[in-house]
């Protein structure tokens, strides 16, 4: 497997899926933290394939996100996402 | 089909209901007011002999051949200058009236080359027809050299790649001059010197070097042999003609390619417009009509190629040994890394109906919704603003709606350039007096050209675009400028939107700062457009392709529902496309979250309907983008991938991202009409077919259904829908058509607003906009006239968030990207014709201060730098670029210009932010292989 940080080191050390989830939040920051989690969760649910959802909520399960929107994404996301 | 000729009437139709009574030769007629007597003739059948009137001209009168009688009226008054009035009674034909049409003729022959047996129209040449309608026997004056004083030894103009101009054989009737200024609005041609010393001039130089943008109104419209095609000084004149359409632009125009011969000997001769294209109605751009030699190109690839890896050589192979060896790597890779491992691209360049195969060969055969489309990296936040606010992903206009607009506000457009044919409608609108205002960071041609001054120029920071439009917005609420009429009956949410719009963040005045645009032009700007009887929005990629691309394509929606300019002519919020089936490609459910129609996967009613015709289980979850595809690839998870038509190795951004993706994938699949950039990184090359190839259907930008048509045999012995089933096939699903037709009868079935439409519909009214239904078979030219498609249209506030790109002490300048006339997105159709005299590399526009800082002159080769790679082109310094922001086009592999765009992309849709890069521009000193303009280097390569 190609190492992403090695092929594009714009991208190194994040998970694409995690500065794109940012790139989304930011435009929710005059929201509500709930409200905005939950419209973010349900655009990434209408939009995104499943496995980066996943890999969403394993970034955020190892620490790899600090905005806690984006937190609050990942737990809403996590019951429906699917197993590795 | 024989060579098709279409009625000339001679002057335009004009407008309205047919009120007026006249009787021509006997024949009684009602017409138009305002309809001149040559037309009202020509209608009833008596047609008058004319050489300076044609019916895409306005009257001229100056070739005196036209002459009529009216009872009543003293003299031979010239029909095309006279219009229609009650009761008139008009005879075309008398023994004085022949008489003067003889004399004139006479004149005429005086003074031109009689080498009609030789001549490259003969046979074709209006001149000629006349002779022959006024009986001319004699010419009392001596004819040809033996004439006297003549013009017979002017010398031709042969700089023009494309046409000729020899003014011997002119007669100035001055149609070359008017179609410049009337048709294309360019008013490059001139009658230069008077009375015998008359003659046509591109502006005193000849025609390459002039202001004429070789659209080719001028050879269309002359009546001789002056302006010609080389094709036919070259061929000789067509035989036949079949109607089709353009793959250039999403204006889609239409054309009657005139060919040569049949079978594998077609030849193309000339692609003449059609005066009854629904989309471009006779006109067309340098590409449409002399740009198609790419077809027969001997760069096509026309036979079936493979390779283990992309380091060994191709070795060329049948179609049934190509597609067997794709077939069985891409269910190899399923098996090892599951079903959701690969995936397709469909191209916005390929057919409706091909596209439809591949989505569906995606979702039926490869069993998951991995397909998106080239769309992605231009119109997606077109398809999801537009959705949020209206209900469907689609412009509300048809091109013609624009005759009626008092306001023309274009956003983030290049019309002249990009969609040069609509821009001729457009400029012609303007020359009659809507007002214009431009918002773009640079000063497009559009903003000052002839006859032509844009009320406002707004001319924005990169990346401003949300701040600039909920400014004007601002105004609109605050000044009390809202059609609350409009917006009670027909809007929700408004108060929530009218509240945050109304914030003193979104004011003229405290955006200026970030937008660099006086506040007090916006004002202006916004109290024009809104205090407009009627005013329309068109806007391009330098709305969508930002961070904030489909948060302005709300914000636009948002501005049109307040002033109420949605549901008629003349208003709307319009996105001119691309290419040439960007709308149909994205119509035909090549989203990975949409099937065809805009139906989200996961509506369970809409998968049942393919569920049960295709005998699958659709997954009703999305499957992954283009950009997400790159990183999946990265990260293991997606394998393969079917490139349908599109050379993302050359049109994605941050190119060094793209060709490490690639690198990592196992199997790449490129079908394409050459070996294009990421056919560098293919295992299966299959070769494509050209539109002159292609039976199926083409969607612009107006939503406008057009026929494709096969002018030759395809010259891959198969049409590429064929390919795609046989491939789906190939991995044991069943997926078999007899023809194109039955492909757009399975789209027709299954989605609601294509309902009404099939090829032999089609093929009865030429062509139709979607929503196209049973019910309403005539199709729909205007959106939510009565309602939104969504029921009641939906205000949404739109916070303006900057990007994150920004200009820094390192990388001080940002960087736009876009297209010029001549050259056509990655440049492999129109890098493989002459197009390449206008346009032979990408330059790097830059403000004569930023070049003199950096110690660069005009023609210097300047190296280019982002923080994900350096490239190195040319300069071309120019004042039309702010100071701060460089410009450069995509068109050629060498210069590579998305070796220096970004990751960066719009939130809701991850189309690139293309727009935005924040660049250095230095002299090319600092490398030999820069200096001598070799490859381009990327971040993350070796």
């Amino acid at each position: 497997m190609a190492d992403p940080a090695q092929a594009h080191p714009a991208h190194a050390g994040a998970e694409p899926v995690v500065r794109l989830v940012e790139e989304i939040a930011v435009q929710f920051e005059h929201r509500p933290p709930d409200a905005a989690a939950a419209e973010i969760a349900a655009h990434l649910r209408r939009f995104w394939d499943p496995r980066m959802r996943r890999r969403l909520v394993d970034a955020v399960a190892a620490g790899a996100v600090g905005d806690p929107v984006v937190v609050r994404v990942a737990q809403v996301l996590a019951p429906g996402v699917p197993a590795r | 089909m024989t060579l098709l000729e279409e009625p000339d009437f001679g002057t335009p139709a004009r407008p309205g209901q047919a009120t007026v009574e006249v009787t021509v030769d006997g024949v009684a007629l009602t017409v138009p007011p305002g309809t001149s007597v040559m037309r009202a003739a020509a209608q009833a059948g008596c047609a008058v002999p004319k050489l300076c009137a044609t019916d895409s001209l306005e009257a001229f009168g100056s070739c005196r051949l036209c002459v009529v009688e009216i009872d009543g009226a003293r003299g031979t008054p010239a029909s095309c200058t006279t219009p229609v009035a009650p009761g008139m009674v008009v005879r075309t034909r008398s023994e004085k009236l022949e008489k003067l049409r003889r004399g004139v003729m006479e004149l005429y022959i005086s003074d031109h080359p009689l080498d009609c047996l030789t001549c490259s129209a003969n046979g074709d040449c209006e001149l000629q027809d006349m002779a022959a309608a006024t009986g001319l026997r004699e010419v009392r004056y001596g004819s040809g050299v033996d004439a006297g004083a003549n013009h017979m030894d002017l010398p031709k103009d042969t700089s023009n790649p494309y046409f000729e101009f020899d003014p011997a054989k002119c007669i100035l009737c001055s149609r070359c001059v008017r179609a410049c200024d009337e048709v294309q609005g360019t008013l490059a041609l001139t009658i230069e010197g008077r009375g015998f010393g008359s003659t046509v001039s591109p502006g005193g130089t000849d025609f390459l070097s002039s202001d004429c943008v070789s659209c080719g109104a001028c050879v269309q419209a002359c009546p001789t042999a002056t302006l010609q095609e080389r094709s036919v000084v070259e061929l000789g004149l067509p035989t036949r003609s079949v109607v089709t359409t353009c793959a250039y632009c999403g204006v889609g125009c239409s054309f009657k390619a005139e060919v040569r011969g049949s079978g594998e000997a077609t030849e193309v001769v000339r692609m003449v417009p059609l005066k009854d294209g629904g989309a471009n109605q006779g006109h067309s751009c340098v590409k449409g009509r002399f740009a198609f030699g790419y077809a027969s190109h001997p760069d096509r690839v026309l036979a079936p190629r493979i390779r283990e890896s992309i380091s060994d050589d191709w070795r060329e192979v049948s179609w049934e040994e190509a597609i067997g060896f794709a077939a069985r790597r891409l269910r190899a890779i399923q098996a090892a890394h599951g079903p959701g491992s690969i995936g397709a691209i469909t191209s916005s360049r390929c057919t409706n109906e091909e596209v439809y195969v591949v989505q569906k060969m995606v979702r039926a055969a490869f069993g998951n919704n991995n397909v998106d489309t080239c769309a992605r990296v231009c119109h997606s936040p077109t398809g999801y603003g537009l959705n949020q606010t209206f209900g469907t992903s689609a412009g509300t206009q048809d091109f013609a709606s624009v005759d009626d607009a008092d306001v023309i506000m274009v956003i983030g457009a290049n019309p002249t350039d990009a969609h040069p044919v609509f821009a001729s409608r457009m400029k012609r609108r303007l020359r009659r007096g809507a007002a214009l205002i431009v918002a773009d960071p640079r000063s497009i041609d559009l903003v000052r050209s002839p006859h032509i001054e844009a009320a406002y120029h707004l001319p924005l920071a990169p990346g401003t675009n949300v701040a600039i439009v909920n400014a004007m917005a601002h105004v609109v609420v605050t000044e009390g400028l809202v059609d609350r009429e409009f917006v009670d009956a027909r809007c929700e949410g408004f108060d929530e939107w009218a509240a945050f719009i109304a914030e003193p963040a979104n004011s003229p005045e405290a955006v200026e700062e970030i937008t660099g645009v006086p506040a007090a032009d916006v004002r202006a700007a916004a109290r024009l457009y809104a205090g407009a009887r009627n005013a329309a929005i068109y806007y391009g990629l330098g709305v969508t392709e930002h961070s904030q691309g489909s948060t302005m394509v709300m914000g636009m929606a948002n501005l049109a529902m307040a002033t109420g300019n949605i549901g008629r002519r003349g208003v709307g919020v319009n996105p001119l496309r691309g290419q040439n089936n960007v709308q149909g490609s994205c119509d035909m459910g090549s989203f990975p979250h949409e099937l065809p129609g805009y139906r989200h996967v996961g509506e369970e009613s809409v998968r049942d309907i393919y569920n049960e015709l295709w005998g699958v289980e659709v997954l009703d979850e999305p499957g992954l983008r283009i950009p997400n595809m790159f990183d999946a690839a990265l990260d293991g998870s997606f394998r393969a991938l079917f490139v349908h038509g599109e050379d993302i190795a050359q049109s994605d951004p941050n190119t060094a991202h793209v060709e490490a993706a690639l690198s990592a994938l196992d199997l790449v699949i490129v079908q394409d009409l050459f070996e294009n950039e990421t056919a560098r990184f293919a295992h299966v090359l299959l070769p494509g077919t050209s539109f002159l190839e292609k039976d199926g259907t083409f969607t612009n930008a107006e939503r406008r259904i057009n026929r494709v048509r096969p002018v030759m045999p395809a010259r891959t012995g198969k049409q590429e829908w064929q390919i795609v089933c046989e491939l789906a096939q190939a991995m044991g699903y069943p997926m078999h058509y007899d023809d194109a037709a039955q492909i757009m009868d399975e789209i027709a079935l299954t989605t609601p607003t294509f309902s009404g439409v099939s090829f032999a519909h089609l093929d009865a009214v030429g062509s139709v906009q979607w929503p196209c239904t049973t019910e309403r078979p005539e199709g729909t030219p205007i959106m939510h006239v009565d309602g939104f498609v969504r029921g009641l249209g939906r205000f949404v506030p739109t916070r303006y968030v900057p990007t994150r790109e920004r200009s820094t002490r390192r990388f001080p300048l940002i960087l736009t990207t876009g297209r010029i006339l001549s050259q056509y997105n990655v440049g492999a159709q129109t890098r493989r014709t002459a197009n390449v005299a206008w346009h032979p590399e990408d330059l790097l526009e830059i403000h004569p201060h930023d070049a003199e800082v950096r110690g660069i002159a005009d023609g210097d080769r300047v190296e280019l730098s982002s923080r994900v790679g350096t490239t190195s082109l040319r300069a071309s310094i120019s004042a039309r670029m702010p100071v701060g922001v460089c410009y450069t086009t995509f068109h050629h592999p060498v210069s590579g210009a998305n070796v220096v765009t970004t990751e960066n992309s719009d939130w809701a849709t991850n189309c690139p932010e293309y727009k935005v890069t924040a660049v250095q521009v230095t002299p090319a000193t600092t490398q030999a292989a820069v200096e001598r303009g070799e490859a381009p280097v990327g971040a993350g390569r070796g």
